[in-house]
């Protein structure tokens, strides 16, 4: 196990690397920072004296050279738009982005587990259409749409939620409620499918042909043999709602890492760029790593090694 | 059965548990909760805004958000009175122009900066000094101070400034972005100690807090020297997203919101407590047209060379259709320079153009116009502005004109077309003068500055010495009288087609009485917070 989690860490590092060779690429080929830095009167003279204080007159390997081996001393470069070193910038917002992120999966998972597991049970039933069809509509609905929604509704119409920011407890819950429930209808459709898969096995008939109780063989036989492929889904989602959490947190002024790379990239400003992702990479690849392990806690057969 | 809900239940305690470490992990310093019960006795006013401030340092960021929060934390020599457009003494309490390059400056004494130190002369010297001495890299702001020749320290409140030319704009620049003076001692400490330079001013709002990207707060400067202010702290909220500053002021939970858009007005204006005001701006929206190469579009040789070509393109344009596309958020105007700029001129200004496209088609007969392919740039940065560009678009082709019009994204538009002056026959772009002097308005159109219409012939020649005779004229008549003849040389040859003036709103809670001044500029040393509550 040892070796093999030291060979999936090891597998990271390509990834991460393969990642700052695109996204420099994206970042420099897709447009040029100094015309952010320079003045819009200012002359093509003027203009190439930024550039040369900057460097951003150098050839584009050599640049990227320069920023990977300071990212590999754990130095991402400053921010030119704050001028100030970018990787605390990007740390500094990600607790609020993890807790959106963690509150939203919660969200998720007690809208998706029910769900699905009822949706599979009195399949072809009004609960059932009603639950898949809730799901492909709450699929199609963008997120910036059903979070402007949610504001009309319980802020400014009920009054009872803040419209946004991160200043109360309360606030969280708009925000999260949007992420979670596009998450949720992801997730239950895929536990709606592997439950429907399980229900027919011969052991299911074998355990209620042993007399136990439905909800004791759905939930204690069923559920769990259906929750690989959900886990694997929802490790995939990770990625998916970190990328989401870019437009609900400028929705809901959640002051964030999604809202700090959005202004980032308007601006090409690289560094912070370049931390943000890699701190997202991270997180996924690292959620990823968590539901490999989860596996063998679900089915025991399963083992890693390193081979 | 166990296993699985123990697993659920582990799963959801560890996404709680993270949720938990996220809330108690260090983080950067919270804005106030306008609960705390010390807040309660505080009159606080929490403003949304679409932008926010990226540095404390004022010339290295002239965004609008970032002039205004400035302007409330650092005060300037001058002061432009915003009812009345004129300037007044402020930190210099009085001065002169002793000669065409000499202003001496009488400096107000015992005003403190928000640290406890005295502002001096050598207050104004460090301000100064270390934007001129630095790289143009180091400040945006940088070619606005080139002006200064030498700071001249006569005592500790007596200074001379002297122009590297004259520079009739003095009292003007003084007073724009980045004039903000700042502590001289903390400065230099903050300079040597290498950390993010956290200048001190003398305003009538003090620093308190900064979320980054998220909100600024700021306390009432106890000290200022024309008095507290009448509120105690002011949060800036950066609220991007339109439709959720407007649901925050409606529910109360921000007290003054930018940029109001029209189909919203409704709303705010018929909910209890709050109102929409509106002002005119400085900015107003015209179509650059290019006339001639420029190094950087060096082989250009598109139709609007012509001059015929460009008079059917202005008499194509019917300007009171476009103040409907805006729900009239804007008068007509056929000049950049704005009323009460020097050099406005009533012929300019709220005036509606000749609408003729009869006469634009025989011009584009005349010129033997074939149907070659006009590119037309715009962006969607302003109210309805792709709507507007649309209804150009339609606009000229009624005429006969091919018009290729691409509406690209801020930050394409700004990249691809703006700055890098990669422009093709026309652009649609809004510009405003904040400094309200005609200096910046026509600056472009200077010979060794036309990269962006590659403006050439007798016209431009002549408006070319205009504008250099204008930049060093301190007879303010003289030098109106000029301004208006650049216009006029604009008017005659079109490299510009003007369109309206625009107009801005914000949204305001009613208890906090404030009549937005000229340009809607924020600044609360003299708000009457506390007059409806």
């Amino acid at each position: 196990m040892t070796t093999y989690l030291a060979s999936r860490l090891l597998q990271m590092v390509p990834s991460l690397f393969l990642l700052t060779v695109v996204l420099f690429a994206l970042m420099r080929l897709g447009g040029d920072p100094v015309m952010h830095l320079a003045h819009p009167e200012a002359s093509p003279e003027e203009i190439a004296e930024i550039r040369a204080a900057y460097g951003f007159d150098r050839p584009l390997p050599e640049q990227y050279l320069k920023q990977l081996r300071m990212m590999l001393r754990g130095d991402f470069g400053e921010s030119f738009r704050f001028r100030s070193p970018a990787l605390p910038l990007v740390l500094e917002k990600l607790p609020a982005t993890m807790e959106l992120a963690a509150v939203s999966m919660l969200v998720a998972l007690l809208i998706a587990i029910p769900a699905g597991l009822l949706s599979a049970i009195f399949q072809n039933s009004p609960l059932d259409l009603g639950v898949t069809t809730t799901s492909t509509l709450g699929r199609a609905m963008p997120n910036f749409w059903i979070g402007i929604m949610l504001i009309l509704l319980f802020a400014v119409h009920l009054g009872w939620l803040p419209v946004s920011g991160r200043l109360e407890t309360t606030s969280i819950i708009l925000p999260a409620l949007t992420l979670g429930t596009s998450v949720a209808t992801s997730l239950a459709r895929i536990l709606r499918s592997s439950m429907l898969e399980v229900i027919r096995q011969e052991y299911m008939t074998t355990a209620k042909a042993k007399g136990l109780h439905r909800w004791t063989v759905v939930l204690g036989h069923g559920l769990r043999n259906a929750l690989i492929p959900f886990i694997t889904v929802f490790g995939l989602q990770m990625a998916w709602l970190l990328g989401g959490s870019v437009i609900v947190e400028e929705v809901f002024a959640w002051p964030g890492m999604g809202r700090l790379l959005l202004n980032s990239v308007k601006v090409r400003d690289l560094s912070v760029v370049m931390a943000g992702v890699c701190v997202f990479a991270l997180v996924v690849m690292g959620t990823n790593l968590v539901v490999d392990f989860l596996y063998t806690t679900l089915d025991p057969r399963i083992r890693y090694s390193s081979s | 059965m166990r296993r699985v809900l123990g697993l659920l239940t582990t799963a959801g305690l560890l996404l709680l548990a993270l949720a938990l470490a996220s809330c108690v992990a260090p983080a950067a310093p919270e804005a106030p909760m306008a609960e705390e019960p010390m807040m309660d006795e505080e009159v606080t006013l929490t403003i949304g805004m679409n932008e926010l401030v990226t540095s404390l340092d004022p010339p290295t960021d002239w965004a609008i958000a970032a002039t205004w929060i400035h302007t409330n934390m650092f005060d300037c020599l001058v002061w432009r009175n915003r009812e009345t457009a004129e300037f007044e003494p402020w930190l210099a309490e009085s001065y002169e122009n002793i000669d065409e390059t000499t202003w001496r400056m009488k400096l107000r004494e015992g005003v403190t900066f928000h640290n406890g130190e005295p502002f001096t002369a050598d207050a104004v010297v460090w301000t100064y000094s270390r934007i001129i001495e630095a790289s143009r890299d180091e400040f945006i702001t940088y070619n606005q101070w080139l002006f200064i020749d030498q700071m001249n320290v006569l005592d500790d409140y007596n200074i001379e400034i002297v122009t590297a030319t004259p520079e009739p704009a003095f009292l003007s620049k003084m007073a724009g972005t980045g004039c903000g003076i700042q502590a001289p001692e903390h400065g230099r400490a903050q300079a040597e100690s290498g950390a993010d330079y956290m200048p001190v001013g003398t305003g009538p709002l003090m620093f308190d807090s900064w979320i980054k990207d998220d909100s600024i707060t700021l306390r009432a400067n106890e000290n200022y020297w024309q008095g507290k202010p009448d509120l105690d702290v002011v949060i800036w909220r950066n609220i991007p997203e339109v439709s959720t500053r407007v649901a925050n002021l409606l529910t109360g939970d921000v007290d003054m919101i930018v940029a109001v858009p029209p189909q919203d007005w409704e709303r705010v204006n018929g909910n209890e407590g709050t109102n929409v005001v509106d002002f005119l701006t400085t900015r107003v929206m015209l179509l650059a047209l290019r006339v001639g190469p420029s190094s950087t579009m060096e082989d250009w040789a598109g139709p609007t060379a012509d001059p015929r070509i460009r008079e059917a393109i202005s008499l194509s344009i019917d300007r009171e259709a476009l103040l409907g596309l805006i729900d009239g958020m804007g008068i007509p105007v056929l000049s950049r320079v704005t009323p009460p700029t020097l050099g406005s001129d009533a012929k300019f200004i709220n005036q509606l153009g000749e609408y003729n496209p009869e006469r634009a088609v025989e011009l584009l007969a005349e010129a033997g116009y074939d149907g070659e392919e006009l590119t037309f740039h715009s962006s969607t940065r302003w109210l309805a502005q792709k709507e507007v560009s649309e209804a150009l678009e339609a606009m000229m082709e009624a005429v006969g004109l091919n018009v290729d019009l691409q509406v690209l994204d801020v930050t394409t538009f700004n990249e691809q077309v703006y700055r890098p002056n990669r422009n093709e026959e026309i652009y649609m772009t809004a510009l405003g003068n904040s400094f309200f002097d005609p200096w910046i308005t026509v600056l472009s159109e200077r010979s060794d500055r036309r990269e962006r219409s590659g403006w050439a012939g007798p016209n431009a020649d002549a408006a070319d010495e205009l504008i250099r005779a204008a930049a060093v004229n301190m007879d303010p008549e003289a030098r109106a009288q000029q301004y208006v003849a650049i216009q006029e040389l604009i008017a005659e040859d079109i490299p510009y087609v003007y369109l309206y003036q625009m107009r801005d709103t914000i949204g305001l809670n009613d208890k906090f009485a404030w009549d937005p001044p000229l340009d809607g500029f924020i600044w609360l040393g003299n708000i009457d917070a506390t007059a409806n509550n």
